[in-house]
């Protein structure tokens, strides 16, 4: 039964765990050894310089209370729309437009957001237009939370929503019909269950905003962030990277911190061991009032991005405010901006294609039960590693790592570094669908003389191939918005746009930043829907045989 | 002829087979009765193949199989759920093997088995639409193509209801017959053990308590625990039906 | 079976060829467009385009801008290894690069400039720093406008004037050199932290965030680059430009290439020699101070009041310069 000859799942494990040990593991021990040693020798200095003056210390106080304050708004902000799907008894087309729409700002780079707040919220934005008053400092602490609690939001609402959902609704009864208050009925029903969903949304909300650069780039004013300092430190006038590697460490801690949170805190999750159908009860001032807030939330997210599809399209904001496409007609007219679009895609393409791949061959090793799950136990740890490292943070240790090497100025590097960096959440999503399927597949194919990938290509692909679209579009997404990675990346030739959005920031060129965060915004649609329409033709297929 | 010879296995330092030692002749239907715990699906999967004894030999016919991989000792399954293909619809999970070893089945005993499972007007449905005793019949027919030397089935009858579960089993024991099929039935059900089997193993904590024919079991129980939990059960059963009917029936029965 | 197979090749088609086309992102380095780096505005980077497309080089060159200190960051942390063929940037960091690194080459051709520079880099143009003005939004709110640098520190203006961090660009430098010229380093510490109280969220790390928020009317006043008020005022923009009682100062900007041995683009040279003989006129509209021989200024288009720094402008001065405005905040 021992055969030695190598499996395909060995080979597959043996691979990621050469592309982790180079493009994870490296980077990582470059870093901390950047941060710890000079000419060879150990030393704490530069992080005593950091600490010395205090500024790193402001910047990390800055950092904490601007993530907190968004953490406690977003998570707020998102348990009244997630109620309002699965505690009301609103319109199901209502509840389905509420939960897309508002997943609307994953679409587009943090980066925009800033730029967006400043045209919609500033002395002469549309917003501040609209409502006939400037009623917000956007520079600083308020701009900042505002783009955080967009940016958090969708993921928030994902977390919260997910759970409820889980949540038996009959348990609501029971309490109605032992007594309990309205509110004790809330508070036990609804709220316990939901606590620790909370703190993990809080906390998840917290680290994102922690480690965003795209948000700060455009609204920090002077309020420094750690994630400015670290950008500073290392693409700033004077570059140090020791001094940036020391202040990626320290950006790390928090993540760190806030993975283990969240695992101990998923322990704590209730449990319920059926999920029950429970018709909610008639109440129309709460449907009314629940789905009002929504509504309110969600328009004002939506509002805030109504400035790049207006902007762009006025010939001189805001003086001469006549619609005209010549700015539109010059960006397209310009090869540079063109071809930073095409590298986009072709970076987005490659990143979910070799991503998909790897993330699929790892989770079968991991999902699969076969005499290999064993090596599944890399993949899951090489998830939690990649789970903690923020973007900004593992684009410093592939700049440090990669310099001067041939993969130095590479579109491979982007390719890799975003894999890496959003291997995390599609491995899950891969992992968790494959465990569905049934365990017996592969046995009973290979009773029937199959060979291991034939079974995966003849069975377990055609039943996994909707996550495996849904993974493609995770990815595709991802690669098109991230910035704080890539930003430390990309070059000249493989200019991407989101990196360039920052580059035309020191131009004040607004209506290319939007134009191209329009053209984002598209391509995602496109392949969002494109995804839609696979898994809708799939569905039908399977049933119509 | 399946001989096991002294097979042991633990899992984490517990002991989950004890000297496990009989034999099958060729033709026989046997089952494995147990409950959850008691080593039953363990030994099955050593019979298969998909894990090894710690030690203790294995013989089909008079060779050592013991170091055979799964797929070459030629033995097929048909788990309790069925692990059926919902990719494919039923026709394409019957002929599947076929994809492998074009010429293990001629096309003709392809369709004397769909016919003697009942199976022509199901060919073209899907998985999904397939009712429970349809499942278990499709996933018959497609190990049956594989002509399989032995023929395990897990918990056949667990997921099924009533009148299906009797038809089933008729089924079972037509094809074993018709076939000459040696046949090994994992169950935790002793009504259906007895009733299906030729000869019957009552396994509790990786042990053999008794192999025998259910006449016998009945009879000469050789344990406390098959007297206690085996015996009981049925027993209840049959005075709770015999309840039902009125006794004087029963003595008829 | 037989779609399944087609699939699976198909399949196995795209990898190879995805596989082929990120060898050739990794391999297509040599032979190819000059890469140009450049820390300078739109309207100088249009410029050098159009005349090296006029010129015969049209795709054989790619622009990437940056800002001053990021480029300067760049260009110290990378030396020979840059990227970049051609390198655009102010003169100071060309010079302090080239101390460090010895990355630039020789100029192969003559320079005819007013004033003597080293010979491996070319001034292309020059900045000149003034105070830029919203007039709407200067008498929507009663502001008086102001005559000198010195000027913006004055309370009433607090939450109306944007100026740059000289962590961020050179520009604001303009802005110190003025003030230090003037006043004195201990003078100029107590103005600038009371320009900085005033400024508040408006320090911009962007050379052009200044004129950025006075054109968008964020604020009434901001120090930036002269040339830009100057066009957003001809373009009819609620937008003016006051030159400083301080005088008006300037930084020039250089072409430089970099020096990679054997791997040198011969291109580079050609490029750089092109932009500086054909492409000064029109340079010269936006940037309109003189710096080649036989160059004549507009009158109204360069201030009056043109001043040069005392000492030499060096990085390390930069430097100096840089740690006293950061103790002003």
């Amino acid at each position: 039964m021992i055969k030695h000859k190598v499996s395909p799942q060995k080979i597959i494990i043996v691979f990621t765990g050469i592309l982790f040990g180079i493009f994870l593991l490296l980077p990582m021990v470059t870093i901390l050894f950047k941060s710890f040693c000079e000419d060879g020798n150990v030393t704490f200095k530069f992080y005593a310089n950091l600490f010395s003056d205090g500024s790193i210390v402001k910047a990390f106080g800055n950092s904490v209370l601007v993530s907190s304050v968004s953490g406690v708004i977003t998570t707020v902000l998102a348990f009244i729309p997630a109620y309002a799907i699965n505690y009301t008894n609103i319109n199901r087309k209502i509840k389905k437009i509420i939960s897309t729409l508002i997943m609307f700002p994953m679409l587009l780079p943090t980066i925009t957001y800033g730029f967006a707040i400043i045209y919609s919220f500033g002395n002469q934005g549309l917003i501040t237009k609209f409502l006939g008053g400037h009623f917000v400092d956007i520079y600083g602490m308020a701009g900042l939370i505002i783009g955080y609690v967009i940016y958090t939001l969708p993921v928030s609402f994902m977390l919260i929503n997910n759970t409820m959902g889980y949540i038996d609704k009959k348990f609501m009864i029971v309490s109605r019909m032992m007594g309990d208050s309205r509110l004790k009925c809330f508070l036990a029903t609804v709220i316990t269950p939901l606590i620790s969903t909370l703190a993990v949304s809080f906390i998840q909300s917290f680290t994102l905003s922690f480690t965003d650069y795209g948000i700060p780039a455009a609204l920090a004013g002077n309020i420094e962030l750690l994630s400015t300092r670290l950008y500073n430190e290392m693409l700033g006038s004077l570059p140090d990277f020791n001094t940036g590697s020391a202040v990626s460490i320290i950006m790390l801690l928090p993540s760190i911190l806030s993975i283990i949170l969240i695992s101990v805190l998923n322990k704590y999750n209730i449990r319920y061991s059926k999920i029950s159908v429970v018709e909610l009860s008639g109440n129309r001032a709460r449907d009314i009032i629940f789905g009002l807030i929504s509504a309110v939330i969600i328009l004002c997210v939506l509002s805030v991005f109504a400035v790049i599809f207006i902007v762009p399209f006025v010939e001189q904001w805001p003086y001469r405010m006549n619609f005209s496409l010549e700015h539109i007609t010059e960006i397209f007219s310009d090869d540079s901006l063109m071809s930073v679009c095409r590298n986009s895609l072709f970076v987005a393409l490659l990143t979910s294609v070799f991503g998909t791949l790897i993330v699929y061959g790892t989770a079968l090793v991991s999902a699969r039960r076969s005499e290999h799950r064993r090596y599944g136990k890399l993949p899951d740890i090489i998830s939690l590693i990649t789970n903690t490292i923020p973007g900004m943070v593992l684009g410093v240790a592939y700049l440090l790592c990669f310099k001067g090497t041939f993969m130095h100025n590479t579109f491979a590097i982007l390719v890799i570094c975003n894999i890496v960096h959003y291997f995390s959440s599609p491995y899950l999503m891969m992992k968790s669908s494959l465990e569905k399927l049934n365990a017996g597949w592969e046995t009973t194919a290979r009773l029937m003389g199959d060979s291991w990938i034939k079974t995966v290509l003849r069975i377990i692909t055609p039943n996994a191939v909707s996550t495996l679209f849904e993974v493609f579009s995770y990815f595709f997404v991802n690669a098109m918005v991230t910035v704080s990675a890539v930003i430390f990346l990309a070059s000249t030739r493989t200019m991407i746009v989101t990196a360039k959005i920052k580059e035309l920031q020191h131009f004040a060129n607004f209506n290319e930043i939007f134009v191209l965060s329009i053209l984002i915004l598209i391509t995602n649609l496109a392949v969002k829907g494109l995804v839609r329409l696979f898994a809708v033709i799939q569905k039908k297929k399977g049933k119509s045989i | 002829m399946l001989e096991l010879k002294n097979i042991e296995k633990s899992f984490d330092n517990v002991n989950v087979l004890n000297h496990v030692d009989f034999s099958v002749e060729d033709g026989e239907i046997v089952s494995i009765l147990g409950s959850s715990g008691s080593g039953k699906t363990t030994l099955l999967n050593i019979i298969l193949g998909i894990i090894q004894p710690d030690c203790g030999e294995i013989y089909f016919d008079g060779h050592d199989i013991t170091e055979v991989s799964m797929e070459n000792r030629g033995f097929n399954i048909v788990f309790q759920d069925y692990a059926l293909f919902p990719n494919l619809n039923a026709y394409g999970n019957i002929v599947y093997g076929l994809k492998n070893k074009p010429d293990i089945s001629t096309p003709e005993e392809v369709q004397e088995l769909i016919e003697l499972l009942g199976l022509k007007e199901h060919l073209n449905k899907n998985i999904e639409q397939l009712s429970g005793g349809q499942k278990q019949r499709v996933a018959l027919a497609r190990t049956l193509v594989m002509k399989p030397k032995i023929l395990l089935l897990d918990e056949p009858l667990s997921a099924l209801d009533g009148v299906i579960k009797e038809s089933i089993k008729d089924k079972i024991k037509q094809i074993a017959k018709e076939y000459h099929l040696t046949t090994i039935i994992v169950t935790h059900d002793p009504e259906e053990a007895l009733s299906l089997s030729d000869k019957v193993m009552i396994i509790n904590g990786g042990t053999i308590l008794q192999y025998a024919k259910p006449s016998e079991i009945i009879n000469a129980p050789s344990d406390d625990f098959v007297t206690e939990f085996i015996l009981r059960q049925l027993e209840i059963k049959r005075n709770n039906i015999l309840a039902l009917f009125g006794s004087d029936k029963a003595v008829v029965v | 079976m037989k779609i399944k197979k087609t699939l699976s090749a198909i399949l196995c088609a795209v990898m190879v060829l995805t596989a082929c086309a990120v060898l050739w992102g990794c391999t297509s380095n040599g032979n190819e467009q000059v890469i140009i780096y450049s820390n300078a505005d739109d309207e100088a980077v249009e410029s050098m385009k159009k005349t090296l497309d006029a010129n015969g080089y049209e795709g054989k060159y790619v622009f990437q801008s940056f800002g001053t200190s990021e480029l300067g960051g760049k260009m110290l942390a990378e030396g020979k290894d840059i990227e970049a063929d051609i390198i655009t940037m102010s003169s100071y960091y060309i010079e302090s690069a080239q101390a460090e690194y010895q990355m630039f080459e020789e100029l192969t051709f003559d320079v005819n400039t007013n004033e003597e520079y080293p010979s491996y880099y070319a001034p292309f143009l020059a900045n000149q720093g003034a105070i830029l003005v919203n007039t709407d939004v200067l008498s929507a709110n009663g502001l008086a406008m102001p005559t000198s640098v010195k000027d913006l520190a004055n309370p009433e203006y607090e939450g109306y004037i944007s100026v740059v961090d000289i962590q961020g660009s050179s520009t604001a430098w303009l802005m110190i050199q003025s003030l230090i010229s003037e006043y004195g380093e201990d003078e100029t510490k107590e103005i600038l932290t009371d320009i900085y109280k005033n400024a508040g969220a408006h320090i911009e790390q962007s050379g052009s965030g200044p004129i950025k928020k006075v054109r968008a009317g964020e604020v009434a006043i901001g120090f930036g680059l002269r040339h830009q008020a100057v066009a957003d005022k001809a373009d009819g923009l609620p937008v003016d430009f006051v030159d400083p009682t301080e005088g008006n100062f300037t930084l020039t900007e250089s072409l430089a290439v970099v020096d990679k041995g054997d791997n040198t683009n011969s291109l580079a040279m050609e490029m750089v020699k092109c932009i500086i003989e054909n492409g000064r006129t029109d340079l010269m509209e936006y940037y309109p101070v003189p710096l080649y021989k036989g160059e004549i200024a507009d009158s109204d288009a360069i201030s009056a009041n043109s001043k040069v720094f005392p000492e030499a402008l060096t990085v390390e001065l930069l430097e100096k310069h840089r740690s006293l405005s950061e103790s002003c905040k």
